[in-house]
């Protein structure tokens, strides 16, 4: 406990941890062309062994190929059902793939490698022989620790009909991942996982100079700052971007989207050019989309740490494009429909959500593959944050015909507790820490990336405060930003700066499969008969208590009556935690106990001169993760014992009112 | 006669059957009441013994929602935010036009299904007393009257389902066409007028064939008609002969009932209801509300009845409230023609059956 209290008293001296030296950096000319929605491109690519450990071959990712028929892996998953599914047969040109058309390798010694001995596909994750996603280059000689090496390669990218975050909607072009990228080298072996259907993306950080050459007419958004523009005199113009620090580069061009700019400013924080790439029927959400935007550059540079680079895009994608919800460095994709009263959050919540992973995924860059949680997680939590700060109350909204919001402003829904259904619904299905593939299904991967750990992070919060918790979160964000911290770097950070081993907090949520339930499961109160029967002389026999806090529940009274109140709480549930639980007696006093929850069930008996009342497991309610909050508490004498409750006859009455109307409405057509 | 002339008869020939009003909301009442227990009995046990019973006094707790949606089960599964405000009016309505029926619990079904039945017993004795006892009757009389019009007031309401059943067999084209072609479009925004627009043929055609069949169980008891084929064409004909005054008085008895719920929906608004007292009142309102609309039903039937008569000659003539012949227990023409009345011999229905 002494040594964590220390090691959370240096964090908060300690100075930032230096940005790390890249070792790897990509020049990539490319040229668009529409009419065949293929990319063609030369990619230089350096890298420096930065490792312990000479090497000879290089991992790359190839994921156009998941698109390439429906045998890849990503198929597989999907049951060999593509995403077109209202096309049969599919049009050739939905398709999409990536093919290395040649790659010449260069060393800067006289010792490194000279060419290319072999080029296979490799499926490290399955035996799918047919997979295409994973290009594994073997050299001719390994590149010692420290040297650097150069690839020349030649490329062609077709782009798939929209799906899975890439691809083109009739002339708009969403160009992700697309060039061959190298996998991250880390403790002598590659991490380059295949394309799967549920799994982003893991890649090292690098320095991009991207050249982008597309017709003229089209309006280009990318990771990184324009820094040139020339017009080639025939039709198309060709686009620098430069970006340094990044793990991927993404882009779009559409003769659809309509550039629009603003600039971030806020006190202690560097100012960023918002650049907002905007579809005319959504011309009315542009203020929306941009204080979006303003918010979560304030809050998570308020809370996190500085957002580092100079610019960040956010694209409003169409609505069949397939590609909105999704980060790439400094480039994000919204989504909305046209008809979004402020009430529905739409494009608030995806903006937000969005801007948030460039912290969580875009800086601290963990493996998505294969712990989706570190980023998927804390973003969602981060966004529930950040939108209960700007947003709140949030209003329920009905979908009236699929098309048209109606709104219930009476009926609240809370930002906190947005994913607990989720969690009650798939809890149990898997623990958060697995490859994104080997979930038990697509409601695990949701649960178990998504809504569990964002109520993992809210119950954290509850049970450390609000201002333990940012510091924990910041300082795990200023530790590993340009970095891959995994899971234990997460647990280790967080306990050093709250100053207590939480070991077991996270093995009862990140490493378990259990779900959350505490319940009062019995409260009564009596009044003590007077005595009957033989007397029990002078001598006074004290009976032991039953739990030893009994002891202290014991009051000498001067009053007649005395009651004997039993109160029991169970954990109906797997999940053990430390609890709270309150007494409140009709003579208003209170009394808390705090049960660590690791028995079944715990009992607590109280000899008082008034009668209990009620009582209440997790009255603050910091166990967020507990799925059915209903049980949590217990009335000794529920009002009106027997008959409905004030609340059962309202809402039947209102529900009656509603069952008419169908019975009337029915009646029109009989 | 006007529309508002046909209104204002209608009026007065339902004040004479202010029981049927009742009657008719008893039924409504009645069916919704089945399911009362079931539903307070899951209700009153999702909320648990503590602090729920208190906190959803107040408002529709969002955890506690979520909870109670993932484990009602049974009539109450149908229960959720849209019981609030609108939501009755709007939540049903579309259950109408995307043919949710199917989706709602058996439960609730099966009230709907019994409340279908005893309606149209009762609409059937309700209508026809207007005709054939323009000054009012015994319950004893409501009930014969019923007796006789339920079989074709039923198969009538068969003949609507059925018919309901068509439209929308006949509509699946146009829905796959609107699904391609909001599919294939570049925006959404095309979809959301392709889908508005299906929605709003379908009400149109829902309408347009309650109209008819209003007009078909007009004719059954206006003359006595034994088949509802026929009397569906006669009405149809009826409807095209007299297309504005028919739509126009459709329309406008749909407009009293829009400014019903309207009255309604500010009064809600208005209304506290977390005391005991503010549910009563609430209760009370709703009620009334459903009584309105069951009286707007049956002025409808009585308007609806009076442009019949002002249409057709051989009612015109006779109009019983203008103390013509059968004096108060108005035959239908078939009927009399049966008679041995000296009178002169009715002038043929306008569409020979
Ligand atoms: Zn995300």
């Amino acid at each position: 406990m002494r040594v964590f209290g220390l090691l959370a008293l240096w964090l908060t001296t300690a100075p930032l941890p230096a940005v790390p030296e890249r070792n790897i950096s990509y020049d990539i000319q490319a040229k668009l062309d529409p009419a065949s929605k293929t990319v063609e491109a030369q990619q230089v690519l350096n890298w420096r062994n930065s490792s312990d450990r000479p090497v000879r071959e290089f991992h790359f990712h190839l994921y156009l190929n998941a698109f390439r028929n429906n045998r890849s892996t990503m198929m597989w998953e999907l049951g060999f059902a593509p995403f077109w599914r209202d096309k049969d047969p599919i049009p050739e040109d939905y398709w999409g793939f990536i093919d290395v058309d040649s790659i010449q390798v260069e060393a800067d010694g006289p010792e490194g490698p000279t060419r290319v001995v072999k080029r296979r596909f490799i499926h490290p994750d399955d035996d799918n022989a047919e997979d295409r996603t994973v290009l594994q280059v073997e050299l001719d000689r390994p590149l010692a620790p420290g040297g650097q090496v150069r690839f020349r390669i030649e490329f062609t990218s077709k782009l798939p009909r929209g799906a899975r975050r890439t691809g083109w909607v009739e002339d708009y072009y969403f160009v992700a991942q697309w060039f061959p990228k190298l996998g991250v080298f880390a403790d002598g072996a590659w991490y380059c996982h295949q394309y799967h259907r549920h799994s982003e993306y893991f890649a090292d950080f690098g320095d991009y100079e991207v050249s982008l050459t597309i017709p003229s007419d089209m309006v280009v958004g990318a990771t990184g700052r324009l820094v040139g523009e020339t017009d080639n005199g025939d039709g198309t113009h060709t686009h620098q971007f430069q970006q340094e620090n990044v793990h991927d580069f993404t882009w779009v061009a559409s003769t659809r989207l309509m550039p629009r700019t603003r600039k971030f400013e806020h006190p202690g924080l560097p100012p960023v050019d918002m650049r907002l790439l905007l579809l005319e029927e959504h011309e009315h959400l542009e203020e929306r989309y941009f204080r979006a935007m303003e918010h979560s550059l304030r809050l998570f540079g308020t809370w996190f740490g500085p957002y580092p680079y100079s610019i960040l895009t956010l694209v409003d994608p169409p609505y069949n494009s397939r590609t909105g919800g999704m980060e790439y460095p400094t480039l994000v994709t919204g989504r909305t429909g046209f008809w979004s009263p402020p009430e529905t959050l739409s494009p608030e919540g995806v903006t937000i959500h969005e801007v948030a992973h460039q912290w969580w995924y875009g800086l601290v860059a963990s493996n998505e593959a294969e712990e989706a949680w570190l980023d998927e997680g804390i973003t969602s939590w981060a966004t529930d944050r950040a939108s209960r700060e700007a947003y709140a109350p949030r209003v329920h909204v009905e979908w009236l015909l699929g098309e048209i919001p109606l709104s219930f402003p009476s009926v609240t829904r809370p930002f906190e507790t947005r994913n607990l259904a989720w969690v009650r619904r798939g809890g149990r299905l898997d623990v958060m820490t697995r490859n994104s593939w080997s979930f038990r299904n697509r409601r695990s991967y949701f649960v178990n990336a998504y809504a569990k750990p964002d109520m993992v992070l809210w119950t954290l919060e509850r049970y450390l405060g609000t201002e333990v918790m940012l510091r924990a979160i910041r300082t795990y964000f200023e530790r590993y930003r340009y970095r891959h911290p995994t899971t234990e770097d997460f647990v280790r950070t967080v306990s050093e700066v709250a100053g207590e081993d939480l070991d077991w907090f996270f093995r009862e949520t990140i490493h378990s499969a259990e779900t959350v339930d505490y319940a009062v499961t019995e409260a009564r109160s009596m009044a003590i008969p007077d005595l009957k029967g033989v007397p029990p002389g002078e001598a006074e026999i004290v009976e032991e208590a039953t739990v030893a806090e009994n002891a202290s529940n014991q009051e000498e009274t001067a009053s007649e009556k005395v009651y004997w109140s039993r109160v029991v709480v169970t954990r109906l549930q797997g999940g053990r935690f430390p609890v709270d639980v309150v007494m409140e007696f009709e003579d208003g006093k209170r009394f808390r106990r705090l049960w660590d929850g690791q028995y079944r069930w715990v009992r607590y008996e109280f000899k008082r001169p008034s009668r209990l009342k009620s009582a209440v497991v997790d009255p603050d309610r910091k166990l967020l993760l507990d799925i059915n909050p209903t049980n949590n508490s217990r009335l000794v004498k529920p009002p009106a014992s027997g008959k409905p409750s004030l609340a059962t006859r309202k809402w039947t009455a209102k529900w009656l009112f509603w069952l008419q109307n169908l019975m009337e409405i029915a009646a029109l057509i009989s | 006669m006007n529309l508002n002339g046909c209104v204002a008869r209608g009026w007065r020939n339902l004040s004479a059957h202010k029981k049927s009003i009742l009657y008719l909301y008893l039924v409504v009442l009645a069916s919704a009441s089945l399911l009362l227990l079931p539903f307070m009995e899951t209700f009153e046990s999702s909320l648990g013994a503590g602090v729920y019973r208190e906190r959803l006094v107040t408002a529709l707790d969002y955890d506690w929602y979520q909870l109670f949606r993932d484990r009602a089960r049974g009539a109450a599964e149908s229960f959720g935010p849209w019981v609030l405000g609108a939501g009755p009016f709007l939540h049903t309505l579309e259950v109408l036009l995307e043919d949710g029926f199917g989706k709602l619990p058996p439960a609730v079904l099966g009230a709907v299904a019994i409340y279908l039945l005893l309606h149209v017993f009762v609409l059937s004795a309700a209508v026809s007393s207007l005709h054939l006892r323009p000054g009012g009757g015994s319950t004893r009389q409501f009930l014969r009257n019923g007796a006789e019009f339920f079989g074709r007031f039923l198969r009538l309401s068969v003949l609507a389902l059925l018919l309901y059943w068509c439209l929308r067999q006949a509509l699946t084209p146009v829905d796959g066409w609107v699904d391609s072609m909001s599919a294939a479009a570049a925006t959404e925004v095309t979809g959301f007028y392709l889908s508005l627009a299906r929605y709003l043929l379908i009400l149109v055609l829902i309408l347009g064939m309650d109209l008819i069949l209003d007009y078909a169980r007009i004719k059954v008891v206006l003359e006595d008609r034994t088949s509802i084929l026929l009397a569906v064409v006669a009405a149809a004909g009826f409807v095209k002969r007299n297309f504005l005054g028919a739509t126009g008085l459709y329309l406008l008895l749909a407009c009293f009932t829009l400014v019903w719920a309207g009255l309604y929906l500010g009064v809600d608004t208005l209304a506290g209801d977390d005391s005991w007292g503010g549910i009563l009142v609430l209760f009370v309102v709703q009620q009334i509300h459903m009584l309105g609309r069951m009286a707007l039903k049956l002025l409808g039937f009585g308007a609806q009845i009076q442009f019949v008569k002002s249409r057709d000659p051989w009612f015109r003539d006779r109009d019983p409230s203008e103390g013509g012949p059968g004096g108060g227990t108005f035959l239908s023409p078939r009927a009399e023609a049966a008679s041995p009345s000296p009178t002169t011999p009715p002038a043929a229905p306008e569409e020979s059956p």
